[in-house]
């Protein structure tokens, strides 16, 4: 079953702006003051599944695989068995940007989640670059589930997320459980304008 | 009406006159180093006489290769057929691949017409229409009958339901325009374009032409480059002589480029919509209606600024950032003008509001020039003084340059965000203003280094159809706080509709 967290601050401080009404006669537009405004920082994020750590590792540990074959294959070729010191300095290179690699990797995975709100989804991922993307449930144009032969053997899969306009997915949701993944996007593609309740009392009852 | 679309019909017969032009435009280039291998080449060498029959051959030779080559081209007019659906327009074309493409009336974002002189000749015109998809226009029919054009334009505007109905996008064509361009705006247009710029294209096109038929004629373009430039005597007056000479060039040159991009410029306004025709040779006409408008931008370079001269882009869902044929620009030659113009996307400009403007944090400004021009002086400089010792100083001044314009990109900075809008207004020394309608953003993005978290500051990234607009360098809590509002002002608008 995938959970959601929603904090009980941002609940109480969106249903009371959704009490404004909703027809173009009477409609209004009063400014909010700062802290009536949802924070996307009272979050609690949802963590993707422990196995992509296992993946992202697993991913880097075979590039890392194919530049230490790359370097081999080029002393032998260009004939610098004679000197060692490059060989050595090399290899240790290469070792180095691999313990950085994982170090990252395991870091990235740490720092990586998402959660799911009424209105907008929020996820963020990266350490040293960190981006934190917050997408509006109706602006979301359509959803791909992919999943790569690493992925299929740990049952999970990516959620790309397409925005009008865009050369590219907007976000790319790894590590979900396939299942998860599949709920997610009908429920992103299909259910966001149906769960939008006119009424606060409604709105009340949905956010429980 | 629906009776005259619904069935498949073909395009113009024009079409084979279009496409063998478009193909010979496309062979020219090739047909030309042909001509310069086989003809020049041999001659210069002595071999062969009898030039005006080989030429002649020559000539037959490459017009049949371009039939074969571009064959599907050509014979479009056999294998294109166009229809209108209850819901959707439909193209179908192609001889060995054959492509049908469906667009449903919702999606369709602008239809354009064009038209070249051989269109203008034979009273048709080229119909693309976009939808927000793909960077090229789906939809294209190289040559369709004029008031067919137009007709089917009108029709399926008619039938989009989020257009509102089809008299309010029409315009009156012998209604005096909005704004069109007199001769003291072609030439305050013409002396405010960018003739580095200009001066850049020509040589570039000049070297790469050079080098590319050096070979088939015969001359050693490189060699002769260099013996110019170590042979020649090298004083202030042959510099400046030189420098007037390819100033002029440019000018030229720029000004052919305005008057060919906005010979005869109209722009009309119904309604709802805008309507632009322009061009000399390749006649544009576009109905953007304000509806699809995502936001707009206008520039000024700062000789532009001094003459009240300002281009403006009203950016649609439709059109590539890449591809500037596809961009909705137009000159615009008063403040005045401006404001009506930008009135209708946008009634209340966010920096006449009277609120105080934010700005960008300094460090940006310190970063830029600890991470980039620091390093990059101190290897050009290190790398030049190997080859002119104390000259390498020079590097300085490009040091000079950078600090000067980051400060002055730092200090022109300006973000204003009312209610409903947000404004950027920035540049070195020309100034480019933003305005962007909150609810026509797609999704913000919080972006942060680690120099950036350690500090408290945030870049803010706010994503519209087709463009990413960055505000670098915001204070954390201003980044967190726009990040928010921005988003509960795109939730509110949806759920006001």
């Amino acid at each position: 079953m995938m959970s959601v967290y929603i904090k009980k601050k941002y609940i109480t401080t969106f249903s009371s702006f959704t009490k404004f009404e909703f027809s173009m006669q009477n409609f209004s537009n009063p400014s909010l003051a700062l802290d009536e405004i949802p924070r996307h920082q009272n979050l609690e994020l949802l963590q993707v599944n422990p196995g992509f750590k296992t993946i992202m590792l697993i991913e880097r540990t075979i590039l890392l695989l194919v530049l230490f074959s790359g370097f081999t294959i080029a002393v032998f070729y260009f004939h610098v068995t004679t000197k060692p010191l490059l060989i050595v300095g090399g290899y240790l290179l290469l070792g180095a940007l691999l313990g950085v690699l994982l170090f990252t990797a395991g870091k990235a995975f740490s720092n990586m989640g998402y959660a799911l709100r009424k209105h907008d989804l929020v996820f963020r991922k990266g350490w040293l670059f960190e981006k934190l993307h917050i997408i509006p449930l109706k602006k979301i144009q359509h959803c791909q589930v992919k999943r790569g032969p690493l992925e299929r053997s740990f049952g999970l899969a990516s959620l790309k997320i397409f925005t009008a306009g865009g050369a590219g997915a907007d976000i790319t949701l790894s590590g979900l459980m396939q299942t998860d993944a599949e709920r997610l996007k009908d429920w992103l593609v299909i259910t966001p304008g149906e769960t939008l309740n006119p009424t606060p009392e409604a709105d009340a009852t949905a956010m429980g | 009406m629906q009776q005259q679309w619904d069935k498949p019909r073909r395009p113009s017969p024009v079409i084979f006159l279009t496409g063998f032009v478009e193909a010979a435009k496309e062979s020219v280039g090739y047909i030309f180093l042909a001509i310069v291998s086989t003809y020049f080449r041999k001659n210069s060498e002595g071999r062969d006489n009898n030039l005006i029959e080989k030429f002649s051959w020559l000539m037959v030779g490459s017009f049949a290769a371009v039939i074969i080559l571009k064959f599907q081209k050509i014979f479009a007019w056999f294998f294109t057929l166009y229809w209108v659906e209850s819901d959707k327009v439909v193209l179908k074309k192609g001889l060995l691949v054959k492509r049908q493409v469906e667009l449903p009336f919702e999606k369709i974002q602008t239809i354009q017409l064009h038209q070249t002189m051989l269109h203008r000749l034979t009273n048709t015109c080229a119909l693309t229409m976009d939808t927000a998809g793909s960077a090229k226009a789906e939809f294209v029919i190289e040559a369709l009958n004029m008031d067919d054009a137009r007709s089917l334009q009108q029709w399926v505007r008619s039938l989009q339901k989020d257009v509102p109905k089809q008299e309010n996008l029409v315009v009156d064509p012998v209604a005096k325009p909005l704004l069109s361009l007199g001769v003291k705006d072609f030439i305050k247009l013409c002396i405010s374009e960018n003739h580095l710029k200009s001066l850049a294209l020509i040589a570039t096109f000049i070297f790469s032409k050079a080098y590319d038929y050096s070979d088939q004629l015969g001359f050693d373009f490189k060699g002769f480059l260099t013996n110019q430039s170590t042979g020649s005597a090298v004083s202030i007056w042959s510099i400046s002589m030189l420098l007037s000479f390819a100033l002029f060039i440019a000018i030229i040159f720029s000004s052919i480029r305005v008057i060919l991009r906005f010979y005869d410029y109209r722009l009309r306004q119904s309604n709802l919509a805008f309507e632009m025709s322009w061009g000399l040779f390749t006649r544009h006409r576009k109905t953007t209606p304000f509806s699809k408008v995502e936001f707009i931008t206008w520039w000024s370079s700062w000789i532009r600024r001094k003459m009240d001269l300002y281009l403006l882009r009203l950016h649609s869902l439709a059109e590539s950032e890449t591809v500037q044929a596809m961009h909705i620009q137009m000159p615009v030659t008063s403040k005045a003008m401006l404001a009506h113009i930008t009135n209708i996307y946008m009634p209340a400009m966010p920096s006449e509001s009277g609120i105080e403007p934010t700005g960008i944090q300094k460090a940006i400004f310190f970063r830029k020039i600890i991470i980039i021009a620091f390093p990059i002086t101190i290897v050009a400089a290190s790398v030049a003084w190997f080859y002119v010792q104390w000259h390498a100083l020079w590097v300085l001044l490009w040091l000079f340059y950078f600090i000067l314009s980051e400060y002055s990109f730092y200090r022109n900075y300006r973000i204003w965000i009312t209610e409903d809008a947000l404004q950027i207004s920035r540049g070195i020394w020309g100034r480019e203003q933003v305005v962007i309608y909150l609810p026509k953003i797609v999704s913000v993005t919080l972006r942060t280094t680690p120099f950036q978290r350690k500090n408290g500051y945030a870049n803010l990234e706010l994503h519209l159809p087709g463009k990413i607009w960055v505000i670098p360098y915001l204070k954390k809590e201003q980044a967190d706080y726009w990040a928010d509002y921005i988003t509960l002002k795109i939730e509110y608008d949806e759920l006001k509709n």
